[in-house]
């Protein structure tokens, strides 16, 4: 199911082609074109894939692309309870942002914007595409889980806030509601204590992951685990948090004896079979990719003590 | 005088060979104006769209291609029914252009639309509708190589073949449309005399040639019913001659003219859009364009053939090999893919070239499958027998703990040695590529291994060596033109290799003038002489030999006109610069007073001062092979081998099977590097392209359709991860070549797979037999090999 490979026979020589492409001046605006259109329209913005599922036909026939570039989604703000980041912001413009390279615990999201490579696509791509996208391959949603983040939807019916983690429900597909969008991420600011870390396994150098994993911690005054989030991503059409493996953590001393222990349930998993790799190959690596992420996050937790 | 004495006396004398001349072509590809097949268009131009088939295997029912004719904007629309009943193949004409009654692979042409734009065309193709009745499939080649097998072409006693490349029907099994064999010794009585046998089986897997430009042709139909094609191909005369046998027109006829190309490594030798894109010109009367799409350059052009490799060897205790026997399985596909069926017989030369064995046997059967065709690709067949041998070398090394080196020293082929198909062996510089290598390996240094953790080092090695094939021919023409500027006519397309400033190069050498008064033209048959293409890393010694001959009998010319006016002997004149001038004397005259002056200008006429053109042609002979015994009809069968030996350092993380590569050499004796810089360049992308099919490209297949034809899953090494590519140039000069020199362009690519398979085991005691060399494959062997010590 993970295959962005897809038999040719269901591919049209067709390209796509929206017919209409609008710039709604205001949130509302552009909340009312989407409920108004449906399906036919769809949101744009980096694009960058967009056309990747257009052209592949992964989604319905869209007819009217939706700019919100004009709408001033594009913000990075800090507050003392949590950072927010505006949907339209750019996958570089978070990484240069310098509250997000100053702000302690929050590594699992620095990492990930470091494994996506290919700056030509940073520049454009975008926090809310990262997200919306729910390809179960991509970085920064494992990442964001571990951090607890939480997002804010706007719809006809006003803004709900929902947890990331369960926000994607399958294979490219989200819980976005008819004429909603998605306006902002917040990142609850971690606790004195906490650590966190974003891993990914990849065949090249540049290349979406076989798995990641983003691992946040939070250790007492003992250096005993408060609580641990681990997110594992590319196993199913989702990413999903493995509750057996934050389960085993809470409460020990994280030595690696624990940390071993409680990363074999990782591979419990169910795993789908993907173009690169076998369901039995992901479950024999995901322990791995487990176990090393949580030293690390828990290396970071030690530091920020 | 020692011979390296006269060999730097001689280099001293050299002007321009054997340095690193920038680049010709460098400012139109650097600011992005040189024009490539991709950018070319014409006034008025159509866009033309393929259907292609969804099935591997089926019967065409009907074709319905009303909706898309009456679209508005479709110019025609074109199927089997339209153009000649005719199969083509430069061996083996066994393809149609459009696909009559039968589909053979997912991606087949089955018809084509030309339109006033690439949607409408697209939309069109779409509104075509075909009925298939499907057909049981084979993909394995081993299946189709049975008895029972689907057969792919019934009619394939019927197909017509050139002489080189007979079919060999065999009623036993119906997919084989070529075998080769060679028998050398007593392979029986070999095997009884050694203390050992090892055995082994190898495979690879299908890679695509992944040239940056996808393939793409645009055709106009002249009013005098000529044709003229652009097609950014390796070989225009070869495109010439399929469009001529496709339509029944005669060569003169039709004109090619070839862009810049954006990478072929054997690909586009063959034809891929022109005989559709001719087809579509024809009935539309206007010119079109048919671009492949990524997409189809993976389905629907070549691919390497994946070859199974059953390999047997007889060795004695101190490691001398006395017998070998080897199959090797060629998954061909649905077609002959052009020059596919050459590959079948070459890979021949790949076993043969590099290791003297007393008793030999080798089987090469090109099978076909309902898999996409394979082709030409750089590496020809000896890069998948290389694959194998180079493992074998390593297996037995290590089953008889012998080293590995050593192993190869003993067996190796020497000067005045017969081969096992009958070439006397001239001298390979085996010996100096091994010892360049060892130099930076360093095998004999104690390993360097982490002490703790999952990581792994090791360091792996192969000796391969790469054939120029034969008989070909090129030709070249220089015109000296009364600005001081010679004009270079050659058919030879710039692939990227860097060849437009080699031949300039050369002539500039041997006119004695700057490299800047050369301009090369494009290939254009109308204008530009033979050349039998950008294949087997033959166009520096080819074409760089006719470009030499050319110009030295432009010099010649220039020598006699000017001794007519001087009133000098020849002998007694030299040419810089654009001036002759008088040895020991005073006498001088400009080249450009050498010719023809318009009315107002009032030099005085010189008799014979016409055009002034050189002309140069090189050609090889060499023997054929006999399918049957091996033996070469000559004691020569191919032009020169080429030897190259790789090195890696890796490191293997053995709790996920990834691997990380730290370091490559790769050491190749080029006889002479005209372009030094080129030459790396060359090394460097051989052995990166090699990587990629070491460590990750393979198209793959299920349900016999190709499910990563797109560049987000088939995977290619990237800049971020190549490791450092140490690039090592020997010169031992090649006797006929242009100043000495051989060709690099595809050796560098045979050796890494081995090297890096040695190296895994190396690193982890685990053995790895088929490329690419996937984590989980590693990951797996290396869980076998902890279950066997147990
Ligand atoms: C060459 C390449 C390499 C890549 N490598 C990586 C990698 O290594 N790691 C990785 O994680 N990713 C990688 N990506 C993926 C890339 O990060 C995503 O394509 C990008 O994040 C999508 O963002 P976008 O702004 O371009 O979204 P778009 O393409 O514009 O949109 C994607 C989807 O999200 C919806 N959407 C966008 N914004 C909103 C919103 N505010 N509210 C509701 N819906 C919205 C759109 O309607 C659409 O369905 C790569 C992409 C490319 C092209």
């Amino acid at each position: 199911m993970l295959k962005l490979g897809i038999a040719i026979d269901t591919v049209a020589s067709s390209r796509f082609r929206p017919e209409d492409y609008v710039f709604p001046a205001t949130m509302e605006e552009a909340i009312s074109i989407l409920s108004s259109e449906g399906e036919k329209a769809r949101i744009i913005a980096g694009g960058t894939m967009l056309f990747e599922l257009a052209e592949r036909k992964m989604i319905p026939e869209v007819k009217k692309l939706v700019d919100l570039s004009r709408i001033g989604l594009s913000y990075v703000a800090s507050d003392p309870e949590a950072i927010r980041i505006g949907s339209l912001t750019t996958l570089s413009e978070l990484t240069n942002h310098e509250t997000i390279g100053q702000t302690r615990g929050i590594g699992a999201l620095t990492d990930s914007l470091s494994w996506i490579r290919p700056i030509q696509v940073k520049n454009v791509a975008t926090v809310g595409g990262e997200i919306c996208s729910a390809t179960p391959l991509f970085d920064l949603p494992p990442a964001l889980i571990a951090l607890n983040a939480k997002l804010i939807l706007v719809g006809p019916n006003g803004s709900r806030t929902t947890d990331l983690d369960g926000f994607v429900l399958d294979y490219l597909l989200c819980d976005l509601r008819q004429g909603e969008l998605l306006k902002e991420v917040v990142i609850p600011r971690p606790k004195k204590g906490s650590g966190s870390t974003f891993t990914k396994l990849e065949r090249t150098a540049n290349d979406f992951a076989l798995l990641n994993c983003g691992v946040a911690l939070e250790l007492d005054k003992e250096a005993k685990c408060r609580s641990a989030c681990v997110c594992l991503g590319g196993a199913l059409g989702a990413p999903s948090r493995l509750s057996k493996v934050e389960n085993k953590l809470v409460k020990t001393n994280l030595s690696r004896q624990d940390i071993e222990k409680a990363a074999e349930f990782a591979s419990e998993v169910q795993m789908s079979q993907s173009v690169q790799a076998s369901s039995a190959y992901k479950k024999s690596v995901a322990k791995i990719i487990c176990r090393d992420t949580i030293l690390s996050a828990k290396e970071r937790a030690l530091d920020n003590n | 005088m020692s011979t390296t004495q006269q060999q730097e006396e001689r280099e001293t004398l050299l002007r321009h060979i054997g340095k690193s001349v920038t680049r010709v072509d460098l400012k139109a590809k650097m600011t992005g104006r040189a024009i490539y097949g991709y950018d070319f268009s014409l006034p008025h131009m159509l866009h033309g769209k393929i259907k292609r088939s969804p099935y591997p295997h089926a019967r065409i029912l009907k074709i319905d291609t009303e909706a898309a004719r009456t679209l508005n904007g479709v110019r025609a629309v074109i199927t089997a029914w339209d153009v000649p009943n005719s199969l083509y193949g430069v061996m083996l004409k066994d393809t149609p252009m459009l696909a009559r009654d039968r589909v053979r692979y997912v991606g087949e042409a089955v018809a084509a639309v030309a339109a006033d734009s690439l949607e409408i065309a697209e939309e069109a193709v779409d509104l075509i509708k075909v009925e298939y009745a499907p057909l049981p499939y084979v993909t394995n080649v081993e299946k189709a190589l049975e008895k029972e097998s689907v057969v792919i072409h019934p009619d394939l006693p019927t197909y017509k073949a050139g002489p080189p490349f007979p079919v060999r029907i065999d009623p036993n099994r119906p997919n084989v449309g070529n075998h080769y064999h060679v028998e050398h010794g007593n392979v029986e009585s070999g095997f009884s005399e050694a203390d050992f046998v090892v055995q082994n089986r190898f495979e690879t897997a299908a890679m695509q040639h992944m040239h940056l430009e996808p393939s793409c042709a645009v055709a106009r139909a002249e009013p005098d019913g000529r044709v003229t094609i652009w097609s950014a191909t390796q070989s225009p005369y070869m495109i010439r001659q399929q469009i001529s046998d496709i339509f029944q027109i005669s060569t003169s006829r039709i004109r090619v003219i070839a862009p810049y190309e954006g990478g072929g490594f054997g690909s586009r030798l063959e034809v891929h859009s022109e005989p559709v894109a001719v087809a579509l010109a024809m009935k539309s009367r206007k010119p079109v364009k048919v671009a492949l799409t990524r997409e189809e350059v993976f389905t629907s052009t070549l691919v390497r053939h994946p070859f199974v490799v059953y390999i047997k060897d007889g060795v004695k205790r101190d490691g001398t090999i006395i017998a070998r026997d080897m199959k090797v399985i060629l998954n061909g596909g649905a077609y002959s893919g052009g020059f596919g069926m050459s590959v079948c017989r070459n890979c021949i030369f790949g076993a043969v070239s590099t290791y003297n064995i007393a008793n030999f046997r080798f089987d090469s059967i090109r099978v076909f499958t309902n898999a996409p065709p394979g082709g030409a690709f750089r590496g020809y067949g000896s890069t998948q027998v290389d694959w194998a041998i180079e493992c074998q070398m390593d297996c037995i090394a290590n089953e008889l703990h012998l080293d590995k080196i050593q192993i190869r020293r003993r067996n190796l082929l020497h000067a005045g040695d017969r081969n096992a198909i009958g070439e006397t062996m001239k001298d390979v510089n085996h010996h100096g590529v091994v010892e360049r290598v060892l130099e930076k390996l360093r095998l004999d240094e104690p390993r360097q291994d982490y002490d703790s953790g999952p990581w792994r080092r090791g360091k792996g090695f192969a000796l391969t060596t790469k054939y120029t094939t034969a008989p070909t021919a090129s030709a070249a023409t220089v015109r000296v033109l009364d600005d001081h500027t010679v004009i270079l006519f050659v058919s030879g397309t710039e692939i990227g290799a860097g060849s437009d400033t080699i031949y300039s190069q050369i002539v500039a050498e041997e006119l004695n003038c700057p490299v800047e008064s050369v301009i090369v033209s494009g290939p254009d048959t109308m204008f530009t002489p033979f050349d039998d293409g950008a294949n087997s890393s033959r166009r520096t010694y080819y074409l760089g030999n006719a470009c030499r001959m050319a110009a030295q009998d432009a010099r010649q010319q220039i020598l006699e006109r000017a001794s007519r006016a001087l009133q000098v002997p020849e002998s007694n004149l030299m040419v810089e610069d654009w001036k002759i001038v008088e040895r020991n004397g005073s006498k001088s005259i400009k080249v450009s007073e050498l010719f023809l002056k318009d009315q107002t200008r009032s030099g005085a006429f010189l008799p014979g001062s016409g055009d002034l053109i050189g002309r140069g042609v090189w050609h090889e002979r060499v023997g054929f092979l006999d399918p049957v015994t091996g033996r070469c009809t000559t004691d020569r069968a191919v032009t020169y081998y080429t030897p190259v030996a790789t090195g890696v350092e890796v490191e293997v993380n053995e709790e996920t099977g990834f691997m990380r590569v730290l370091n490559i050499y790769c050491a190749i004796d080029v006889g002479k590097a005209i372009n030094p810089l080129s030459v790396e360049g060359q090394i460097e992308g051989g052995v990166v392209q090699g990587l990629g099919g070491a460590i990750c490209e393979e198209l793959i297949l299920q349900d016999g359709k190709p499910i990563n034809a797109n560049l987000a899953d088939y995977k290619v090494p990237l800049s971020l991860g190549t490791p450092h590519v140490q690039a090592i140039v020997l010169e031992s000069p090649e006797a006929n070549g242009p100043y000495g020199a051989r060709g690099v362009g595809e050796g560098p690519i045979t050796g890494i797979s081995p090297a890096l398979a040695n190296a895994i085991v190396d690193a982890t005691g685990a053995r790895v037999y088929d490329i690419p060399l996937t984590p989980e494959k590693i990951l797996a062997a290396i869980n076998l090999k902890a279950k066997q010590r147990k």
